[in-house]
């Protein structure tokens, strides 16, 4: 990822000048053979590895807390969004009200809302389409297809990107489901710092691709997330850090790749 | 079985997850097309990547918490800095984390 990241920076004029309609290989920088993609293959394997794990830990919280496996099963599908499961399950596992645990659960989600709008402009029209590419809307497939400097080439790793996530991480959370009871605790294991990892790598990309000023972003982000945390309900801190991106009209120049 | 985690609960959840998704890409997304709306939405996944980093590494629950989670992702963005591969970071930061309790050094 981080190759083409830095390709890009150099060959940006390149790219948005190269003809469109390739959009299952955009057209790659001159050096690179006509086939590369622009999200290297083992890095979505690594993202599609970290999804599997992720999938299992959070099938693992989940039947211990006394869900229905097929429930985790059919919510990994319906709902997609390991974080907002595992906000439910922390509020009535704690014993909160069941519709303290539906609000934390769709404040934590209320992100992705926030992703599709800044995904959706550089997407092809058609209602169906985006209607599906609404789901499939992660922090990863998002970001990385942000960072691509064309609409064409975002889109294609939007759609790599998410469904590789996708099938990755209803396979670990099936898997979960089948083998939870004999794998033991997966924080024995570190799997806990899996997922924080993968993000600090998409975090990397972004911050060389848009230098001090998404630093900024990144840094005031995490400071206000770390703040409000013991003091507002879960959720609530991650859409207020959002407010950081408003950091970028600081800068005189546009910032970021392909904007 | 508590309630709580029932099917109509996570119907509930599908059905809103979705609408807070389709509302960004159908209603907000399209709503915000000058140059710097633009600017400030790319700069998104960057602040929301972020703080979810600063959540799963610094928190458990509504606590502050620094435990052996830490030293496994500052070991992965050390890595990442050094252009080492995603894969390397990732599997480093499961790697010093379980060390790290397995030591009894941190929870």
């Amino acid at each position: 990822m981080t190759g083409h990241q830095h390709q890009y920076e150099q060959d940006g004029a390149e790219q948005r000048e190269a003809p469109a309609g390739s959009d299952a290989h955009p057209a790659p920088a001159p050096t690179a053979p006509a086939e590369r993609p622009l999200v290297a293959r083992a890095d979505v394997l690594t993202f599609a590895a970290t999804y599997f794990v992720v999938g299992v830990t959070v099938a693992l919280i989940c039947t211990t807390a006394g869900m229905a496996p097929w429930l985790v099963a059919v919510a990994a599908v319906t709902m997609y969004s390991a974080t907002s499961q595992l906000a439910l399950v922390a509020v009535i596992t704690s014993g909160g009200a069941t519709l303290a645990g539906l609000a934390s659960a769709l404040l934590v989600s209320a992100r992705f809302g926030v992703l599709a709008a800044a995904i959706a402009p550089r997407l092809r029209r058609g209602a169906v389409r985006r209607g599906v590419a609404a789901h499939m809307v992660v922090d990863p497939s998002v970001a990385l297809a942000l960072a691509q400097p064309d609409d064409d080439a975002a889109e294609w790793v939007f759609w790599r990107v998410g469904i590789n996530l996708g099938v990755a991480w209803l396979i670990g959370v099936v898997v979960g489901v089948v083998v939870g009871p004999h794998i033991g605790d997966p924080h024995r294991y570190g799997l806990d710092a899996v997922f924080p990892a993968s993000l600090v790598a998409i975090l990397a990309a972004s911050l060389r691709a848009g230098g001090r000023i998404m630093l900024a972003v990144a840094l005031v982000a995490g400071a206000i997330t770390l703040t409000l945390t013991p003091l507002v309900p879960a959720g609530i801190p991650v859409l207020a850090a959002v407010l950081a991106s408003g950091l970028v009209l600081a800068s005189p120049t546009p910032v970021g790749a392909g904007r | 079985m508590s309630d709580g985690l029932g099917w109509p609960v996570i119907a509930v959840l599908s059905v809103g997850i979705y609408a807070e998704r389709a509302a960004g890409m159908f209603v907000l997304g399209p709503a915000l097309r000058s140059e710097r709306a633009m600017r400030v939405l790319a700069a998104v996944p960057v602040a929301v990547i972020a703080a979810v980093v600063a959540l799963q590494t610094f928190t458990v629950g509504d606590r502050l918490a620094v435990d052996a989670r830490v030293p496994g992702v500052v070991a992965a963005a050390l890595a990442v800095w050094g252009r080492a591969p995603l894969a390397v970071a990732v599997v480093l930061a499961a790697v010093v984390t379980a060390t790290v309790r397995a030591l009894g050094w941190a929870a």
